[in-house]
C-alpha cells in the first residue's frame, strides 16, 4: 500500500497483510529481491478478531536506518534495517486507522488518522501518547496523505477525504494555516517538490493529477504545462494569520496574503481517468500511477 | 428454452468420484461452488470419506490473464470514450468518429496481440508457449472479424471502395509477405532466388501489382530471353483500372474501363504471348480471375476470404455490398471442395458478408470464451444504429444483456470490478440494479479499497448500499477493537444506531476500568457528538471529567446535573453518575445550589424507585448491598448539602 526508497539499493513496501517487506534491487540484470522481512508488523488484536488478524499496513517512510510503520491497527512501529524485531512499537497509538506518516525532524513523526487529526510522536519520549494533537474544529474529515516540506520542518501538507489541501505550521498552535478547496473526491497523496519546494502536486480519486505552484519570483506567471490539462488560478484562504514571523524565513506556502500571492494550478493528466492512487516526484520526472492499471510518466515537468 | 447450440463440455473435478457420489452445486456471480454430498447413487452405504474440499469453477480465466488486463483496461477508456460523446456524434463527421473508435478497439487488441506473441517466443516452457500461441491466434482472429465488421457495417462501404477495403483487410491478415519480399530483395540475384515466383505470385493475389511489376522487371533485366513478355506483363498490371479514393470517375466508367483491360488480357491469352513461361502464364489467368488458376494456388491463398477477395478483385471488381454473400458462399465451397467443413470463424465470416448481424454476434458468443468481444462489438454497432431494439427473454435488449454479462464476469475479479462499474452505469434498464447488487458483495480487505467503493455509491446516491457497507466496516473495526474507526465508519455513514452501539461500548469499558480508553477520541468528537444521543452523552460525560479535572467544579456540577435531567443518559449509567456527584458534595465549598440539591435528591429517588428488583440470590445480593449502602450515603451527603446550601443562599453573604 506504501512505498518507499530506502538508500541507493533498497526499497520497502508496506503491503496491506500487514507485512513491510526491504527489497534489494540489482541493476545489473534489473530483478528485486526480498532482502528484509517483517511480516507480522500490523494485526488486529480483539475479543472478536482471529488470532492471525492481520492489518493493512498503510503508510512507510524511511529515514537511513530507521523505517516507521502505520497501520490499520493504530499502531506504529519503528524498524531498523537489519535488525529482526522492531526497534519501538507504539500500541493503540491511536483509536481509529492511521493513514499517512512522515518524518518532522529525525526523532519525530507525524502521523494522520481517519478522525482528521495530525499527532507528532517524539521517540526519545517514554510512553504511548503523542506530543502534540492539531486538528480542525468542525468537521472530522479522514486524512489520508501528508508530505513535510523538504526545507523547513514545520511546514506540512495533508489532503483530506472531501479533496481539502491544508497547509500546517506545526508550531503555531493547532489549527490549519490554509485550507484550499482541490479535489471532488480523496486526496491519495500529496507531495512537495524536492528540490523546488514551491511546487506542490496531489493526486485524488477523481482522476486528476494537480500541480501547485507557489512560486512568487515570476511577476507575469506563464503557466508550465500546456499538456491539454485545466489551468485555473485559485486564491487560497487563510484562517490565522501570520504576523510575528520574519518575512526572509516565511515560505510561500505559509504567507497566504491573497492579494500578493496566488498560487497557479494545472491538470497534468490529459484526459479524466479512474483513481489516481500514487505518486511521486523527483528532479524534472513525475511518475503517477491509476486505477484502470496505467502508470504515466513525464520526464519534462518543468520544461 | 432454445435448443442447444452445441454440445456442453464436460468438466472433471478432481477427487471427487462421479459415478459413486452425488455433487452439489451453487451459483454465484462469476462462478459456482461445487462439493460431493453424503447422497450415494447406488444403494451400498460407503462409509469411507469422499472428497472433503469444495471447488470453485470459474468458466472464464481470461479475467485473471496478465495481457488480456491491458485488453480490458484500455477497452474500457475506449468504451467510456464513446459513450460519453455519444450526444456529440452528429451528421457526417459521426460515421468518421465511430470508425476512429473502431479502429482503436482493433489497435488495441493488436498491441495485446504482439505482446502475448511475444511471451509465446520467449516461453521456456513449450506448454506454455502453445497456451499463448492458441490466445494469439484466438486475438488474431477477433481483429479479423473486428475488422470485416467495421469495413462492412461501420465504415460502410459502396461498392468499388468496398473492394479496395476488402484488400486492405486481407493484406492486414497476412503478414508474411512484406518478411518474404524483404528477403527476396535482400539477396544478390533477386530473381534467382527460390522463392521469387512465389512471391511475385502473391503480390499478384493480393493486388499489389507495382511491387509486382518491379520484381518483374529484375527478372527481365536477369534473363533476356523473357523480357518481352515480363515487360508486356507488366503494362498489363500497370493499366489496370482501379478505383482511386480520390478519383471522381463513377463506378460504370470504371466498370467500362475494367471490361476493356479485361478483353486485352485475354486476347494476351488466346495469342499464347505468355506460352514460353508457365509462371507468367498462370499470373495473367490469376489477372483474369480464372478460378482454376486461383485455385491452384491454394497454398498461397491460404484461406478462402483471400480467395474471395483476389476473386472479386480480379473478375467483378465493382461488386456491391449485396451481391458479396453470394460470392462468399461459393467462395467457401469452391475453396474448401468438399474437404473439410467449415469451421467456426468461416461461419461468422460467412454471416457478415450476408450482413446478419445478429447471427455474428451469436456466433462469436459461443465461440469464444469472454464476452468481451461481443460486448464491445455490439455497443459499437448500436451506437451506429444498426441493431434493432429486439427484446430477448430477459426483458432488455441484446446490447445491454451483453455489456452486463461482461461487467458481472469482471466483478468476479478482485481489481478489474471498477472497470464494470462504468459499465453498469451505461445500461439503461438493468444496469443500476445489477450494480448495487454487486457492489455489497465485493471483498473489502483494506480501508482504502471501501473507500473507493463507497465513493462509487455515494456518486450514484445508493445509500442503502453505504449504509450497509459502513455497517459492516464499523462491525469490523469494533471486533477488532478500533473503535476510533468503528465512530468515523457511522459517523460517514450517518448511522446513530451503530453510533449508540459504539459509544455504550466506551461507556462499558469505563464501568469497567474506571477510566476512559481512546480519550483523544471522545475529546475530539465535535459536531459528529449530535449523531446520536448516547454519544453526546459520552462527550458531554468526558467533558464533565475536564471540568472536575480543571477544577471548574461549579460547570461540573451544572453539567452533571443536565445530564441526569436531560434523559440522554442511559439507565444503567445512573448510579455512576450519582456516585459522582458524591465529591462534589464533599467539597469544602458549596457546589450546588437548594435548586440543584432538590434534583438531586428527586433523581435519586427516581432511580431507586425504579431499580430492578434482583430475584437470584448470592453474587446478587451483596451488589445490591453494595449499592444500597452507596446510595445511603449519597443521601447522607445530599442532605448535608441541602442545609449547608439554604444556609448560604440564606445569609447575607450568599444573597
Amino acid at each position: 500500500m506504501d512505498l518507499q526508497f530506502f538508500d541507493q539499493e533498497r526499497i520497502v513496501a508496506a503491503s496491506s497483510t500487514g507485512c513491510v517487506t526491504v527489497f534489494l534491487h540489482h541493476p545489473n540484470n534489473q530483478t528485486l529481491s526480498v532482502s528484509q522481512q517483517w511480516t507480522a508488523a500490523h494485526y488486529h488484536t480483539g475479543p472478536g478478531s482471529p488470532s492471525c488478524g492481520s492489518a493493512p499496513c498503510t503508510g512507510v517512510v524511511c529515514s537511513n536506518p530507521e523505517i516507521v510503520t502505520v497501520g490499520e491497527d493504530g499502531r506504529i512501529n519503528l524498524f531498523r534495517a537489519d535488525h529482526k524485531e522492531a526497534v519501538r512499537t507504539i500500541d493503540n497509538a491511536d483509536s481509529s486507522t492511521l493513514h499517512a506518516v512522515t518524518f518532522l525532524r529525525t526523532p519525530e513523526i507525524l502521523t494522520v488518522n481517519s478522525i482528521g487529526q495530525l499527532k507528532i510522536w517524539d521517540f526519545r519520549k517514554q510512553g504511548n501518547e503523542p506530543s502534540q494533537i492539531l486538528s480542525l474544529t468542525g468537521d472530522r474529515v479522514p486524512l489520508h496523505c501528508v508530505d513535510r516540506h523538504p526545507n523547513q520542518q514545520h511546514v506540512v501538507a495533508t489532503g483530506g477525504q472531501d479533496g481539502m489541501l491544508s497547509i500546517w505550521d506545526v508550531r503555531q498552535g493547532t489549527m490549519p494555516v490554509s485550507l484550499l478547496k482541490a479535489h471532488e473526491a480523496e486526496m491519495w497523496e500529496v507531495h512537495f517538490h524536492p528540490s523546488n519546494p514551491d511546487h506542490l502536486f496531489t493526486c485524488s480519486e477523481d482522476g486528476s493529477l494537480w500541480h501547485w505552484d507557489a512560486s512568487t519570483d515570476v511577476p507575469e506567471k506563464s503557466s508550465l504545462f500546456n499538456q491539454g490539462g485545466r489551468n485555473s488560478t485559485f486564491l487560497s484562504h487563510s484562517i490565522s494569520n501570520q504576523a510575528g514571523v520574519h518575512q526572509s524565513l516565511i515560505s510561500s506556502w505559509l504567507s497566504t496574503d491573497p492579494a500578493k500571492d496566488r498560487i497557479e494550478i494545472t491538470s497534468l493528466l490529459p484526459s479524466r481517468t479512474l483513481s489516481v492512487n500514487s505518486l511521486d516526484v523527483l528532479g524534472p520526472c513525475l511518475v503517477c500511477g491509476t486505477d484502470s492499471e496505467a502508470i504515466y510518466v513525464t520526464r519534462q515537468l518543468f520544461s | 428454452m432454445e435448443e442447444l447450440d452445441g454440445e456442453p463440455t464436460v468438466t472433471l473435478i478432481p477427487g471427487v468420484n462421479s459415478k459413486k457420489k452425488q455433487m452439489c452445486f451453487d451459483w454465484g456471480p462469476g462462478e459456482m461452488l461445487v462439493c460431493e454430498t453424503s447422497f450415494n447413487k447406488k444403494e451400498e452405504s460407503e462409509t469411507k470419506p469422499g472428497c472433503p474440499f469444495i471447488y470453485i469453477i470459474r468458466k472464464d480465466i481470461d479475467v485473471y490473464s496478465q495481457i488480456l488486463r491491458k485488453l480490458f483496461n484500455e477497452s474500457h477508456g475506449i468504451f467510456v470514450g464513446l459513450q460519453r460523446i455519444e450526444e456529440e456524434l452528429t451528421g457526417k463527421s459521426r460515421k468518421a468518429q465511430l470508425v476512429r473508435v473502431s479502429k482503436n478497439y482493433r489497435s488495441v487488441i493488436r498491441a495485446c496481440m504482439e505482446e502475448m506473441h511475444q511471451v509465446a517466443i520467449a516461453a521456456k516452457d513449450p506448454a506454455i508457449g502453445r497456451q499463448f500461441s492458441s490466445q494469439v491466434s484466438i486475438l488474431s482472429a477477433m481483429e479479423l472479424i473486428w475488422n470485416l465488421c467495421e469495413i462492412l457495417f461501420i465504415e460502410v462501404a459502396p461498392a468499388g471502395a468496398l473492394l479496395l477495403h476488402l484488400l486492405d483487410w486481407v493484406r492486414l491478415h497476412v503478414c508474411e509477405v512484406d518478411s518474404l519480399l524483404a528477403d527476396v530483395l535482400g539477396s544478390e540475384n533477386p530473381s534467382k532466388h527460390d522463392s521469387f515466383w512465389k512471391l511475385v505470385t502473391i503480390l499478384v493475389l493480393q493486388g499489389r501489382l507495382d511491387e509486382a511489376r518491379q520484381m518483374l522487371s529484375k527478372e527481365a533485366d536477369a534473363s533476356p530471353s523473357s523480357a518481352g513478355m515480363c515487360r508486356i506483363l507488366g503494362d498489363l498490371m500497370r493499366t489496370m483500372p482501379v478505383l482511386s479514393p480520390g478519383n471522381t470517375q463513377t463506378l460504370t466508367e470504371l466498370e467500362l474501363k475494367w471490361q476493356h483491360w479485361h478483353e486485352e488480357c485475354e486476347r494476351h491469352l488466346q495469342d499464347s504471348t505468355f506460352a514460353s513461361s508457365p509462371h507468367l502464364e498462370s499470373l495473367c489467368k490469376i489477372m483474369l480471375g480464372d478460378e482454376a488458376a486461383l485455385l491452384e494456388q491454394k497454398e498461397l491463398l491460404n484461406n478462402w476470404y483471400h480467395f474471395l477477395v483476389t476473386r472479386l478483385l480480379y473478375s467483378h471488381p465493382t461488386v456491391k455490398p449485396i451481391d458479396l454473400h453470394l460470392y462468399a458462399q461459393s467462395s467457401l465451397d469452391l475453396f474448401l471442395g468438399g474437404e473439410s467443413s467449415p469451421e467456426p470463424l468461416d461461419n461468422i465470416l460467412l454471416a457478415a458478408f450476408e450482413f446478419d448481424i445478429h447471427q455474428v454476434i451469436k456466433e462469436c458468443s459461443i465461440a469464444l470464451s469472454n464476452w468481451w468481444f461481443v460486448a464491445h462489438l455490439t455497443d459499437l454497432l448500436d451506437h451506429c444504429k444498426l441493431l434493432q431494439s429486439h427484446n430477448l427473454y430477459f426483458g432488455s435488449n441484446m446490447r445491454e444483456f451483453l455489456l452486463l454479462e461482461y461487467a458481472s464476469g469482471l466483478f468476479a475479479h478482485h481489481s478489474l470490478w471498477q472497470l464494470g462499474v462504468d459499465y453498469f452505469d451505461y445500461c439503461p434498464e438493468l444496469g443500476r440494479v445489477s450494480l448495487e447488487l454487486h457492489i455489497e458483495r465485493i471483498p473489502l480487505s483494506t480501508e482504502q479499497k471501501a473507500l473507493k467503493v463507497l465513493r462509487i455509491c455515494e456518486q450514484r446516491q445508493m445509500t442503502e448500499q453505504v449504509r450497509s457497507i459502513c455497517k459492516i466496516l464499523a462491525m469490523n473495526a469494533v471486533r477488532n477493537n478500533r473503535l476510533g474507526s468503528a465512530l468515523s465508519w457511522s459517523i460517514r455513514a450517518k448511522d446513530a444506531a451503530f453510533a449508540t452501539l459504539v459509544s455504550d461500548r466506551f461507556l462499558k469499558d469505563y464501568c469497567e476500568r474506571g477510566s476512559f480508553s481512546d480519550l483523544d477520541l471522545i475529546d475530539n468528537l465535535g459536531p459528529a457528538m449530535m449523531l446520536s444521543d448516547r454519544l453526546t452523552f459520552l462527550g458531554k460525560y468526558r467533558e464533565f471529567h475536564r471540568f472536575y479535572g480543571e477544577k471548574r467544579l461549579t460547570d461540573a456540577a451544572s453539567l452533571l446535573l443536565s445530564l441526569m435531567t436531560s434523559q440522554i443518559a442511559p439507565r444503567s449509567f445512573w448510579v455512576i453518575l450519582l456516585i459522582d456527584a458524591l465529591p462534589l458534595l464533599e467539597e469544602k465549598e458549596v457546589v450546588f445550589s437548594a435548586e440543584q440539591t432538590y434534583e438531586l435528591m428527586r433523581c435519586l429517588e427516581d432511580f431507586a424507585s425504579r431499580r430492578p428488583v434482583w430475584r437470584e440470590p448470592g453474587v446478587q445480593r451483596i451488589q445490591e448491598d453494595v449499592e444500597n449502602t452507596k446510595l445511603e450515603m449519597l443521601r447522607l451527603a445530599l442532605a448535608r448539602n441541602l442545609g449547608r446550601a439554604i444556609i448560604k443562599e440564606g445569609s447575607l453573604e450568599g444573597s
